[in-house]
């Protein structure tokens, strides 16, 4: 399990556009570089995160070797309701991560 | 070469990048650029036909903030946005960023929708070497717009691509 530091506003008002940050904790290892013994060191990059809200997915990323290590995202979303955001990624080697934040949405 | 100012290059480079492929928002989609005008983008040419299917990409609605001048290739910071009202009508539902000369020319495959709010990402590339870094962005009615800018590497990312 990979790790992460997001950020997400505690509140925000119905209608605003927040904006998101996601910084996860990952080498990105692009396939391309040799180890010590001049093996290659397999290809290894954070190839697909996704954000929900409430469930609903409001942004997805195929990232592939050309995003720099330890992937950094700054997105939005439309808030709407109260609620969870939650982010889910998963590397080439099948590593998952997650994280989760709560939101306050008044009117 | 011959010298252009930024601006013209820039078009040149964008008329030329699939030859003719990405349009100036105004002309109609008309006859290829003749060999001869093309600009050095060849390498995306297949990496845009496999995304836009042989439709045109036209100049314009993308925006690419990226430094003119990055001195490591291993970390670019980039801010891509794209003008759209992001309504449930009219939003973008896919955008590309492109690089002309890393090893691998999609960087990255976004999918956005209405709930996005905000046609806008920001994040950190690696590039190898000095180059074009382009942006594509597809709409909900299937256009397709695009943008390109050119940076330079002082320490390029990826040597151990060719081998080094």
């Amino acid at each position: 399990m990979s790790l992460a530091r997001i950020l997400v506003p505690p509140k925000a008002r119905r209608g605003d556009v927040v904006d998101v940050r996601i910084a996860i904790q990952h080498p990105m290892e692009t396939g391309f570089r040799m180890d010590n013994n001049g093996r290659k060191i397999a290809k290894n990059v954070v190839n697909n995160l996704v954000c929900r809200y409430n469930g609903a997915e409001v942004f997805r990323a195929e990232l592939g070797s050309g995003i720099a290590a330890n992937p950094y995202l700054q997105f939005y979303f439309l808030a709407k309701d109260s609620g969870k955001v939650e982010f889910e990624w998963v590397d080439d080697a099948g590593e998952k991560g997650s994280a989760a934040a709560s939101i306050a949405v008044t009117a | 070469m011959m010298r252009h100012t930024p601006n013209t290059l820039r078009r040149r480079v964008l008329k030329g990048i699939a030859g003719g492929v990405l349009l100036p928002a105004s002309a109609p989609a008309r006859a290829q650029l003749p060999q001869s005008a093309r600009p050095p983008l060849a390498e995306l040419v297949p990496v845009l036909k496999d995304i836009t299917g042989g439709a045109a990409v036209r100049e314009g609605r993308v925006k690419l903030q990226i430094p003119k001048l990055a001195e490591n290739g291993h970390l670019v910071p980039l801010t891509v946005s794209v003008d759209s009202p992001m309504t449930a009508a009219d939003h973008v539902r896919t955008l590309y960023l492109l690089s002309e000369k890393n090893p691998r020319p999609v960087i990255a495959k976004i999918g956005m929708g209405p709930d996005t709010g905000r046609a806008a990402l920001t994040t950190r590339i690696r590039l190898a070497g000095a180059q074009y870094v382009v942006a594509v962005a597809q709409m909900s009615d299937g256009s397709f717009w695009g943008t390109a800018t050119d940076v330079i590497v002082t320490e390029t990312a990826c040597l151990d691509a060719d081998g080094v």
